[in-house]
């Protein structure tokens, strides 16, 4: 039986998904994997240490994050802005060029959402 | 129904009681009904998660600067789409999903490991306390090895592949259950158990050659 084939178990039985004493006996009847997965919980456990270990954010986070969205709120209302300019001369250009009608007027306020 | 949302945030700020104190769902559906002109909910959200995002960023990324700039990104992308949001008492998972994906997607760019910037923003500085949760003061010996097995815990991880390093730090450090990874990385569940198990025993045989003092390896009928 390679490690390929049984890596599934093996994580189970590292993690203590699988517990009891017909696993015990199957870990004994396989001594190489048992190393396996001894070394597995070692590993868990070492890891498991980091959890535990505070990490420190960053001053002004929410700060920065905040301001950042404000200016993409800016910019993407200015380019909004602009682009609905740009496209307005463009179809009184291409009006202009092939006779099209220019376009409408805004709708007056109140007349629809 | 945004009428009614924008009462229910000037009722609760003005009640005393604090947005942070509302359910994450309840922040989202909030968030989708009033943002982008009022920004009250979405900053109790980001209250409610930047340290678990930024803890994940970081242990991800493996620099302070880049785990800063993804966690800034993961949430612009929440600012973004939270108001597509279908299922609101999803949030915290999305947000997670988010923070794995965009760190996944950050370090395949950069396609290769992270500069050792961490070691000098390794740790507490001289002066700045660990917290620990017993009461007992640790002797200065127990911070010196504690100090130094994290430095040896981080300094294994960030030297492993990309995806080694996610699911160790995922199932591991941060006890994510596996259909969440297996959703996070869009692979199978047997995939993910297999691929954890892989990443501990690459992880064994790094740690073991970079800190060979602090690996103390146990006979199988020990474990």
């Amino acid at each position: 039986m390679t490690t390929g084939d049984t890596g599934f178990d093996l994580t189970d039985l590292a993690d203590g998904t699988l517990t009891g004493p017909e696993w015990e006996e199957w870990l004994s009847a396989h001594p190489d994997l048992a190393v396996q997965v001894s070394m597995a919980r070692q590993v868990r456990a070492l890891l498991m240490e980091l959890r535990a270990m505070p990490v420190e954010m960053p001053a002004d986070f929410e700060a920065i994050l905040m301001e950042r969205l404000r200016r993409d709120d800016t910019f993407l209302g200015l380019l909004d802005l602009w682009l609905a300019g740009f496209g307005r001369v463009l179809l009184e250009l291409l009006g202009a060029l092939f006779g099209a009608p220019s376009p409408p007027e805004s709708a007056p306020s109140g007349t629809g959402r | 129904m945004a009428e009614f949302c924008y009462c229910v945030v000037d009722v609760v700020s003005s009640g005393g009681d604090s947005l942070e104190s509302l359910p994450p769902e309840t922040l989202a559906r909030l968030c989708r009904d009033t943002l982008p002109e009022d920004t009250r909910a979405f900053e109790a959200l980001v209250s409610l998660f930047k340290e678990r995002v930024y803890a994940t960023t970081y242990r991800l990324m493996g620099d302070r600067e880049d785990a800063e700039d993804q966690a800034q990104e993961v949430f612009i992308k929440v600012y973004r789409g939270v108001g597509d949001l279908d299922d609101s008492s999803t949030v915290a998972a999305w947000i997670y999903r988010l923070t794995v994906n965009t760190c996944f997607d950050a370090l395949r760019k950069r396609r290769r490991t992270p500069a050792r910037a961490w070691a000098a923003s390794f740790g507490p500085e001289e002066d700045e306390e660990i917290g620990y949760p017993d009461t007992k003061m640790p002797t200065p010996e127990e911070v010196a090895l504690r100090g130094e097995l994290r430095e040896c815990l981080e300094e294994t991880l960030w030297s492993m592949e990309i995806q080694d390093r996610g699911v160790l730090v995922l199932r591991d450090v941060e006890g994510r259950p596996y259909q969440e990874i297996a959703e996070a990385l869009t692979v199978s569940l047997g995939a993910v158990k297999m691929r954890i198990h892989r990443a501990r025993l690459a992880f064994q045989q790094l740690f073991g050659r970079l800190c060979p003092e602090l690996w103390r390896p146990e006979k199988a009928s020990e474990a």
